[in-house]
C-alpha cells in the first residue's frame, strides 16, 4: 500500500512525454520483469480461464478463452517478447485489453505471470525508454520506465505491442472462434 | 624065540631031556612015589605036549614044503615058468628047502627067459646085444649058440648097412662080403648084391638119358623098362616133356624181350614143382634184372629232374656196375653242381676271384665249368677296375675314372663309377662353398644363442623376485580375508543396530506424517484463503479499472477497491504468515519428517551400507579366495614360467654347445673336404669361423631360485600382468626381456593401485 503512491521522485529528462505518460498502471510481471499497463486500456482482469488452442495459430497467440460468452484471443507476452512459454501458474492471470487497431476496438488477453497492483506513476517516476541505438526499432511499444522503490517497471504500449498484421490475425483467429 | 624048526626041536628035545631028567632026578632022589608020578606025569604030559609041538612044528612044514613043491611042479609043466615057492611058511629049517627050489627054477628059468627074450627080440628084428651073462654047461652052449645066431644077424645087418652106407656116400659099387657069411645068410646077401646091382643098372642108364639131357640133348631115350620100373621111363619122358616145354617158352620169352615186350613173361601155370619154380624164377630174375634197370632208369630220371640225392639200392655182385655207373654220373654232376654252388657261395659271400677247378671234371662238364669261369671273369673285370676306382675314391682321390672298354651291360658300372666321381667331385667343391656359410651361421647361432641364454638367465632371476612377491601379497590376501571376516560380523552387528535405529525412526515418521498431514491440511485451508484473497485482489484490481474507467465518479469506488485490495493484501498476508507458519511447521515437521526420513533413510543407507558392507565384504573374502586362487595361478603360472625360463637357458646353453658344436663340425668338415683330391681347379679356402665357446651367463637354474639381480623393478612390472591369463607367462616374459634393457623406475616392490589390483583379481 506504500507502493501505492511512491515515494520517488527524479527529475525526469522528457518531461513533456513523461508527464504524458503518467498516470494509474496495472503492473504485472513476466519473468520477474515488471511491466505496466495503461489502467484505462484494461478492462478486467480474470484468473486463469481455460484457454482453447487455436490450431496453426502463430505461437505468440496462446489461444482463445470464453469470457462470459464472448470469445477473446489471448496473447502470450512471452512468447511475444522472445521469451520462452512457461507453462501457467495459480499466479497467472489474464488481463483483457481492449485496444484500438487501425481504428477498430479489439479485444484481447494476455497471459500474465502475475499481477501486481495498480500503480500511479508521477511524472518523475517516469523515465522515457532506454536508448538501445538500431535495437531499438523494435521497442517502440515501450512507453517508458517506471520506477518504484525497488523495481523498475516498462510502462507498455499495447498498440504498439502487436503489428498490423498480428493484430488482423489475432482478430481472424477470434472471429474464426 | 622059537621060530625055527630047529629051534624049537632043539628046545623041545631039551625040555625033554630036562624032563627026564627031572624025572630022572625026582627018582634018583628018591621022592615020594607019588611025588614021582606026577612028577612023571608031568613030565609024560610035557613030553607028550612037546612032541605034539615038535611034530607039529616038523610035520607042518613038511607038509607045506610037499604041497609047495607039487604047485611049482604043476607050475612048471604048465609053463609058468615065473611061479616061486613061498617059504615064508616053510620055517626057518625047510625054507631053504623052498628057497633052493626057487633057485633051481631061477636056474633055469632066467637062461630060458633070457633065451625066450632074446629069440623074441630076433624074431621081431630087433637085434639084442650079445649075452654077457657068464654062463655054466649047457646054459652056456644056449648062450653061445644065441651069440652067434646074433653074430650073424648083426654082422648079416651091418655088411647091408656097410654096404648101404657106401653106396650112400657113394661107392655105388660097394658089395656084401659074401664070405662072411654061410647058408642062407649068404643067399640073402647074394641077393641083395644082386638087386642092388640090377638097380643100379637102371639108374645108370636113367643117368645117362639125364646126362644127355644135361648136354642139352633132350633126343636121347631109354630102353623100356619092365613092370614098374616103367615109371622111370614115365618120369623121363616128363621130365623130358617139362624141359623141352620149359626151353621152348624161355625161347618164346627171349624173342618177345629182344621184341622190346619186357612184361613178357614165361606162363608158369604150364608147369608144376621144379619147373614152376625155374620158370618162375626165370621171370623173377628177368624181372628183377627189369627192376633193377628201372630203378637204375628212375634214379636217372630223378637226376634228369635235379635231384642227385635219388638213392640207387646197392644191388648185388656184378650188377653192382650199374650202380658204379649211375654213382659214376652223380658224382660228376653233383662235383659240377658242387663246384657251381662254391662259385655261386664265394660269389655271393664276396670272393669274386673264386674260380671252379676245370680239370676235376671231364668232357662237357669241363666245358661248362670253363663257360663259368669264364663267365665270372668277363664280369669281375669291370667291377674290378670300377672297384679299384672306387678304392681311389675312398682315398679321397676323385679324380680316378674307369678308362677299360666294355661291352654292353658291362659298361654300364664304368659309366656309372664315372658318373658318381664326377658328382662326387662337383658335390664336394659345393660342400666346400657350403661349409663357409655354415661356420658364419654357426657363429651368429653362438651370439644368439648367448644372448637368449643371458636373457633366460635374468628372466629366472625376475621369476624369483615375483614369487617373493607373490608370496607376500599371499599372506596379505589372508590377512584381508580374516579382517573381512572380522568386518562382517560388525557389520552384523551394526546392522541389526541400524534396523532397530530404522524401526524406531519410522514410528517418528509415522508421527511426522501425521504432524504433516494435519499441517497440510491446514495448509490448504490457507490456499483455499489465499485464494479467496487473490480473487479478492483480483477483484479489488477489477474495481480498480472499473473506478479509473469511471473517472471521477469512481473516485469513491476506487478508495473501496483500494480498501478492498487493502484488505485482500492483509488477508492474503495473514493467510501468508499462518502460511509460513504452517510452512515452516510443516516445515519443521517436513524437516523432521525429513530428519526422520534422512535417519531412516541413514539408518537405511547404514543398513544397506552395512549390507553392501557384508556383500562387499563377501566379495572382498571372496576376492581374497579369487586373490588366492589368483595368486596360486599366478605361483603356477611363475613356475611354469620358471620352468620354461630354465627350458629357455637349458636350450639357450644346448644350442649354444650346439653352434659351437657346429661351428667345430664345420672346421671338421672342411678338413675333410681338403682331404679330398679334386682337379685342380678355383677353389675358395673355406674360411671356417674360429671356434669359440660362447660365454654363457652362470648356470640360470640356479640364477632363478637365488638371490635375483635387479629384482624390484622387474617384479613390479610383471606381476600385474602376470596374473591376468594363463599365457600370460609368455607374454611376460618377453616383456621382461624387453623391458630389459628398459628398467622402469618405480622403486616400491608393488608400484599398483591396491584397489586396481583388487579389482583386477
Amino acid at each position: 500500500m506504500s507502493e501505492l503512491v511512491p515515494v520517488v521522485g527524479e527529475a525526469s529528462v522528457q518531461p513533456n512525454v513523461c508527464s504524458a505518460l503518467a498516470g494509474r498502471y496495472m503492473s504485472f510481471q513476466l519473468a520477474d520483469e515488471d511491466y505496466g499497463l495503461e489502467i484505462l486500456k484494461v478492462r478486467e482482469i480474470i484468473g486463469l480461464l481455460e484457454i482453447t488452442r487455436i490450431p496453426r495459430a502463430p505461437a505468440f497467440i496462446r489461444g482463445v478463452i470464453n469470457l462470459r460468452g464472448r470469445v477473446i484471443p489471448v496473447v502470450d507476452l512471452r512468447v511475444k517478447f522472445g521469451m520462452e512459454a512457461t507453462a501457467a501458474t495459480e499466479q497467472t492471470v489474464v488481463i483483457v485489453l481492449q485496444v484500438a487497431f487501425a481504428g477498430r476496438a479489439l479485444t484481447m488477453g494476455v497471459l500474465v505471470d502475475r499481477v501486481l497492483e495498480v500503480l500511479n506513476f508521477e511524472a518523475s517516476a517516469i523515465e522515457p525508454p532506454p536508448d538501445l541505438g538500431q535495437a531499438s526499432a523494435g521497442s517502440d511499444f515501450i512507453l517508458g520506465v517506471g520506477k518504484t522503490a525497488h523495481r523498475v517497471v516498462f510502462l507498455l504500449d499495447i498498440a504498439k505491442i502487436l503489428s498490423g498484421e498480428e493484430a488482423s490475425q489475432l482478430a481472424q483467429a477470434a472471429a474464426q472462434q | 624065540m622059537f621060530h625055527g624048526t630047529r629051534s624049537k626041536l632043539l628046545a623041545a628035545f631039551t625040555l625033554m631031556a630036562l624032563l627026564v631028567a627031572v624025572v630022572g632026578v625026582a627018582g634018583i632022589v628018591g621022592l615020594s612015589h607019588a611025588l614021582l608020578y606026577a612028577v612023571t606025569g608031568c613030565a609024560l604030559a610035557t613030553a607028550v605036549v612037546l612032541a605034539l609041538i615038535v611034530s607039529r612044528s616038523v610035520t607042518r612044514p613038511i607038509a607045506f614044503l610037499t604041497a609047495e613043491s607039487r604047485r611049482l611042479r604043476e607050475a612048471v609043466l604048465a609053463g609058468k615058468l615065473d611061479e616061486r615057492g613061498d617059504a615064508t611058511h616053510a620055517g626057518a629049517e625047510f625054507a631053504p628047502v623052498i628057497e633052493g627050489l626057487n633057485e633051481t627054477m631061477d636056474a633055469f628059468a632066467k637062461p630060458i627067459a633070457v633065451t625066450a627074450e632074446y629069440v623074441a627080440r630076433i624074431s621081431k628084428g630087433d637085434i639084442p646085444p650079445k649075452i654077457t651073462d657068464s654062463y655054466e654047461g649047457d646054459f652056456n652052449r644056449i648062450k653061445e649058440a644065441l651069440n652067434r645066431c646074433i653074430d650073424s644077424l648083426a654082422g648079416l645087418m651091418d655088411e647091408m648097412n656097410r654096404m648101404s652106407g657106401e653106396h650112400e656116400r657113394g661107392d655105388i659099387d660097394a658089395l656084401v662080403d659074401l664070405q662072411k657069411f654061410e647058408g642062407v645068410y649068404r643067399t640073402m646077401a647074394q641077393g641083395v648084391n644082386d638087386m642092388v646091382g640090377a638097380h643100379i643098372a637102371v639108374k645108370k642108364k636113367a643117368m645117362g638119358v639125364f646126362a644127355e639131357f644135361g648136354k642139352g640133348n633132350f633126343d636121347a631115350t631109354l630102353e623100356p623098362l619092365p613092370g614098374k620100373k616103367r615109371f622111370i621111363n614115365d618120369t623121363i619122358d616128363q621130365v623130358r616133356k617139362n624141359l623141352k616145354d620149359l626151353i621152348a617158352e624161355l625161347n618164346r620169352m627171349s624173342g618177345e624181350h629182344d621184341a622190346g615186350d619186357i612184361d613178357a613173361t614165361i606162363d608158369t601155370h604150364r608147369f608144376h614143382g621144379a619147373y614152376r619154380a625155374m620158370a618162375e624164377g626165370v621171370n623173377k630174375m628177368v624181372g628183377g634184372h627189369i627192376a633193377v634197370k628201372k630203378k637204375a632208369m628212375a634214379c636217372v630220371a630223378e637226376f634228369g629232374r635235379g635231384n642227385f640225392k635219388a638213392p640207387l639200392e646197392k644191388f648185388p655182385g656184378k650188377k653192382a656196375f650199374i650202380n658204379e655207373t649211375i654213382e659214376q654220373v652223380r658224382d660228376s654232376l653233383k662235383a659240377l653242381i658242387t663246384d657251381a654252388d662254391g662259385l655261386v657261395q664265394a660269389a655271393v659271400s664276396g670272393k669274386l676271384s673264386t674260380r671252379a677247378d676245370a680239370s676235376k671234371h671231364q668232357g662237357d662238364f669241363r666245358k661248362i665249368v670253363d663257360g663259368v669261369n669264364k663267365t665270372l671273369d668277363a664280369v669281375m673285370a669291370p667291377i674290378n677296375e670300377a672297384a679299384q676306382v672306387l678304392e681311389q675314391f675312398s682315398q679321397r682321390d676323385l679324380r680316378a675314372r674307369v678308362a677299360g672298354q666294355y661291352q654292353g651291360d658291362h659298361a654300364r658300372i664304368k659309366e656309372s663309377v664315372n658318373a658318381t666321381g664326377m658328382a662326387l667331385h662337383d658335390a664336394l667343391a659345393q660342400v666346400a662353398q657350403a661349409v663357409d656359410q655354415v661356420s658364419s651361421a654357426s657363429t651368429q647361432i653362438a651370439a644368439s644363442s648367448q644372448a637368449v641364454a643371458s636373457g633366460a638367465s635374468e628372466q629366472a632371476a625376475s621369476l624369483a623376485e615375483t614369487t617373493s612377491s607373490i608370496e607376500s601379497v599371499s599372506a596379505m590376501t589372508k590377512q584381508t580375508a580374516d579382517s573381512a571376516q572380522q568386518a562382517n560380523e560388525l557389520a552384523k552387528a551394526a546392522r541389526t543396530a541400524a534396523t532397530d535405529g530404522s524401526s524406531a525412526v519410522e514410528q517418528m515418521q509415522g508421527a511426522m506424517g501425521k504432524i504433516k498431514a494435519s499441517a497440510e491440511g491446514t495448509s490448504q485451508i490457507i490456499k483455499d484463503i489465499n485464494d479467496i484473497a487473490f480473487q479478492t485482489n483480483l477483484l479489488a484490481l477489477n474495481a480498480a479499472v472499473e473506478a479509473a474507467r469511471a473517472g471521477e465518479a469512481g473516485r469513491g469506488f476506487a478508495v473501496v477497491a483500494e480498501e478492498v485490495r487493502s484488505l485482500a493484501l492483509r488477508a492474503k498476508e495473514a493467510a501468508t504468515k499462518t502460511e509460513e507458519l504452517i510452512r515452516q511447521s510443516v516445515k519443521e515437521a517436513g524437516q523432521g519428517e525429513v530428519t526422520a526420513k534422512q535417519v531412516a533413510g541413514k539408518l537405511g543407507e547404514i543398513a544397506g551400507g552395512v549390507s553392501k558392507v557384508s556383500d562387499i565384504i563377501a566379495e572382498i573374502a571372496s576376492g581374497a579366495q579369487a586373490q588366492s586362487t589368483g595368486i596360486e595361478q599366478v605361483t603356477r603360472a611363475v613356475t611354469e614360467m620358471d620352468k620354461v625360463t630354465q627350458q629357455n637357458a637349458a636350450s639357450a646353453e644346448e644350442s649354444s654347445s650346439a653352434a659351437s658344436e657346429l661351428s667345430g663340425q664345420a672346421e671338421e668338415l672342411a678338413s675333410m673336404v681338403a682331404a679330398f683330391q679334386l682337379h685342380s681347379q678355383e677353389r675358395t679356402n673355406p674360411t671356417v669361423a674360429p671356434r669359440k665357446a660362447p660365454s654363457l651367463p652362470p648356470s640360470t637354474a640356479s640364477v632363478a631360485r637365488s638371490a635375483p639381480v635387479r629384482p624390484s623393478q622387474r617384479a613390479g612390472t610383471t606381476v600385474p600382468r602376470g596374473v591376468r591369463s594363463e599365457d600370460a607367462p609368455a607374454a611376460s616374459a618377453r616383456q621382461a626381456s624387453t623391458r630389459m634393457a628398459h628398467p622402469p623406475k618405480a622403486d616400491d616392490p608393488f608400484p599398483m593401485d591396491e584397489a586396481k589390483s583388487l579389482v583386477d583379481f
